[in-house]
């Protein structure tokens, strides 16, 4: 056997070896006509070699004749291999484009049902708190009570402001993935509860952070978090004086150690068939109770951390008497 | 002297590699695709020394010719190899 046979035996053997390895061991990875063209690519190619085998070593001349007729399929099912998977591909991309905007599509209609629903009913009680000063201007009497109705606009004002803020920074969790790394709970803490009073520094507001600290595996909208629910506990609550504890302490859930922090207010409290679909996002929500952007926002936030939230009443059976509004975060 | 047949095949090679090369973006999501490319070229060179083979150098140019496929088996079956362990990871999809 010459060296040109030689060559050609180990070229034939390893063509061989990868035809066994298509039909072995790729089970299920192609359609089947993008295998099919493969396999077609490796049997004209071990044809070849075999023929070039057997012609070289002097054994045979039988294949010699059609061996470059089969040869020409070679770069054929190649193409038609490429081909295949370049349309199979170009349908995936399709079928993603159309995905991703059929999402955008969803989430314009989302934010225009938000400005439209919560701007114009923040709009409706500024009106309203313009016609009760309106009407009072010929009553000096009635004068005195004015400072209440400028602390509602300012509170309407605070809320509309708010809401800008959710719906920023719910399109920005939307469009990209913010790192997860260490936080210190307790700096945020201090840093949300000092914005919150003087947002609301015409409120008597008492707020309890716990002395212990932890570090959790969130990020920076932490701060948003709490400050969504802060500014919940004091918007749904008639009490003279605003009390929220906030506590914090080790939880371990399947495996894994979060730390559970609990939001207790003594705010007006939720009802019971309220209370899931309060977390619900208005991409989710159809004709359900209408809730403010924030809590929504909160669930996909800690979602993102891969934590849990959930709400129970401070005092068991009684949703009257206040919140709880529960957060499991990891620790870091 | 150059054969007919041996020469199509040379141009069929020609025309399915500047598909690859034209499609080359779209075809990186296959695992290992530069291994294809430099299989196919070789494959294609072993066809291109086929047809020089006819008109001078004839022993040079046969061998260079199977030292061509050789390399090209060689690198299809790496090819394989690749492809094969990426799906063991589940780092590909089903035709992407």
């Amino acid at each position: 056997m010459n060296l040109i046979g030689i060559i050609d035996f180990f070229v034939f053997i390893i063509t061989i070896s990868s035809l066994s390895f298509v039909l072995i061991g790729w089970k299920n990875q192609f359609s089947i006509i993008t295998k099919l063209s493969l396999i077609i690519v490796f049997l004209t190619t071990s044809f070849f070699y075999l023929s070039n085998f057997l012609e070289w070593s002097g054994i045979s001349v039988a294949l010699v004749s059609i061996e470059d007729y089969i040869a020409i399929l070679a770069p054929l099912a190649w193409f038609f291999f490429t081909y295949t998977f370049i349309q199979k591909k170009n349908e995936k991309d399709l079928r993603e484009n159309q995905k991703s905007i059929e999402e955008a599509y969803r989430y314009t209609e989302f934010y225009k049902d938000l400005f439209t629903h919560d701007i114009r009913n923040i709009l409706q009680n500024i009106l309203l708190a313009d016609n009760i000063i309106e009407q009072r201007n010929n009553d000096q009497q009635k004068l005195e009570n004015l400072p209440e109705i400028y602390e509602l606009i300012k509170e309407q004002v605070l809320r509309g402001e708010n809401l800008i803020s959710n719906v920023t920074n719910l399109s920005e969790i939307r469009k990209s993935s913010f790192p997860i790394h260490s936080v210190d709970l307790n700096s945020i803490l201090d840093k949300t509860v000092e914005n919150i009073k003087k947002l609301y520094d015409h409120r008597n507001i008492i707020i309890q952070i716990p002395e212990q600290n932890f570090l959790l595996k969130s990020n920076d909208f932490l701060t948003n978090i709490f400050e969504n629910i802060l500014v919940n506990a004091i918007i749904h609550n008639k009490n003279k004086t605003i009390e929220v504890g906030i506590k914090a302490s080790k939880y371990k859930l399947n495996e894994t150690q979060y730390i559970k922090i609990e939001c207790i207010d003594n705010g007006v409290g939720i009802s019971d068939n309220r209370k899931k679909e309060i977390f619900i996002t208005r991409e989710e929500e159809q004709s359900k109770f209408r809730t403010g952007l924030g809590l929504s926002l909160i669930k996909k936030v800690i979602e993102s951390y891969n934590g849990k939230i959930w709400v129970e009443d401070r005092v068991k059976g009684d949703y009257t008497r206040g919140s709880n509004f529960i957060l499991l975060i990891p620790e870091d | 002297m150059i054969q007919e047949d041996e020469l199509i095949t040379f141009i069929l090679c020609l025309g399915a590699l500047s598909f690859f090369i034209i499609n080359y973006a779209k075809l990186k999501s296959l695992p290992g695709f530069r291994m294809i490319i430099i299989s196919f070229t070789l494959f294609t060179m072993g066809w291109y020394f086929t047809v020089i083979e006819g008109i001078i150098f004839e022993e040079v140019f046969n061998l260079i010719e199977h030292l061509c496929y050789i390399c090209s088996s060689i690198t299809m079956f790496i090819w394989t190899l690749i492809f094969f362990k990426k799906r063991s990871g589940n780092e590909f999809n089903r035709d992407n």
